[in-house]
């Protein structure tokens, strides 16, 4: 196994699902880490296959992060991801400043059912594909795609000042 | 037996079991043509909705809309560090 190159691949996306999906920064990175550790260690029972690790990766973090959730009662939606912690510069003035952008879609999922912002988040930040979207939350690829749908159509009404239509 | 699943199906959806199968009742004693292959969460979900559960047409599912894009631009933090892997 190449965890090296399955962590570059992967890496990325796994932390910005976890942003997307509530967790700070901080939490999301230690969480990253933790997960990759825990592949590390399973890695004699593993096939060298990068989606199927990349599915591992989400569903370990997944849990990693409802054990956190349930353990810290600060986890809220609309942390603030501090510049310091994402490597930005200068405070959020403009819908073309990243953070603020960030904030406004933290927010946006966050008003989404859960099923919805999962399925959206997953296939769009986790760039994972419907089947595998599909293995990962138990139900089938058309309600997967029901779902990103759905998700597309209450986020353009959430975020309609963003002319997103 | 006749076990009518389109019952079991509504039941289960209206009681918020989204997951109720048909394939669960499948080995239940007097259950003798448990066939189905559905999730009647899936098919209650879709009724209850109002909204078609099959028919999403591809070009909503591109990644490459404008949603998209915002949403792309603004998750776009560095991963952490590689931790080290001996």
């Amino acid at each position: 196994m190449n965890i090296e190159a399955l962590y570059k691949e992967i890496a990325p996306r796994l932390t910005n699902w976890l942003v997307a999906s509530g967790s700070s920064y901080h939490e999301a990175c230690d969480l990253v880490q933790s997960t990759f550790l825990k592949i590390w260690k399973m890695r004699s029972d593993l096939h060298d296959s990068g989606s199927d690790v990349s599915g591992l990766a989400f569903t370990i973090a997944r849990n990693l992060r409802k054990n956190q959730v349930r353990d810290d009662a600060r986890m809220t939606f609309v942390d603030e991801i501090k510049d310091e912690d994402a490597g930005t510069v200068g405070p959020a003035t403009s819908a073309s400043d990243a953070e603020y952008l960030r904030r406004r879609l933290k927010e946006a999922f966050s008003r989404l059912p859960p099923i919805l912002r999962e399925a959206y988040t997953l296939f769009q930040i986790g760039q994972m594909s419907i089947r595998d979207i599909a293995n990962q939350t138990g139900v089938s690829e058309n309600l997967v795609k029901v779902r990103i749908f759905r998700a597309k159509e209450k986020l353009r009404e959430i975020l309609s000042d963003l002319d997103v239509t | 037996m006749d076990i009518n699943f389109s019952n079991i199906g509504i039941k289960g959806g209206i009681t918020g079991a989204n997951n109720v199968s048909a394939e669960r009742f499948a080995d239940k004693p007097g259950v003798t043509s448990a066939t189905a292959n559905l999730t009647i969460g899936e098919h209650i979900a879709g009724i209850s909705s109002g909204e078609p559960v099959a028919e999403v047409p591809a070009s909503a599912l591109t990644r490459g809309d404008k949603l998209g894009m915002l949403v792309d631009a603004a998750f776009n933090l560095p991963p952490p560090a590689m931790p080290d892997f001996k």
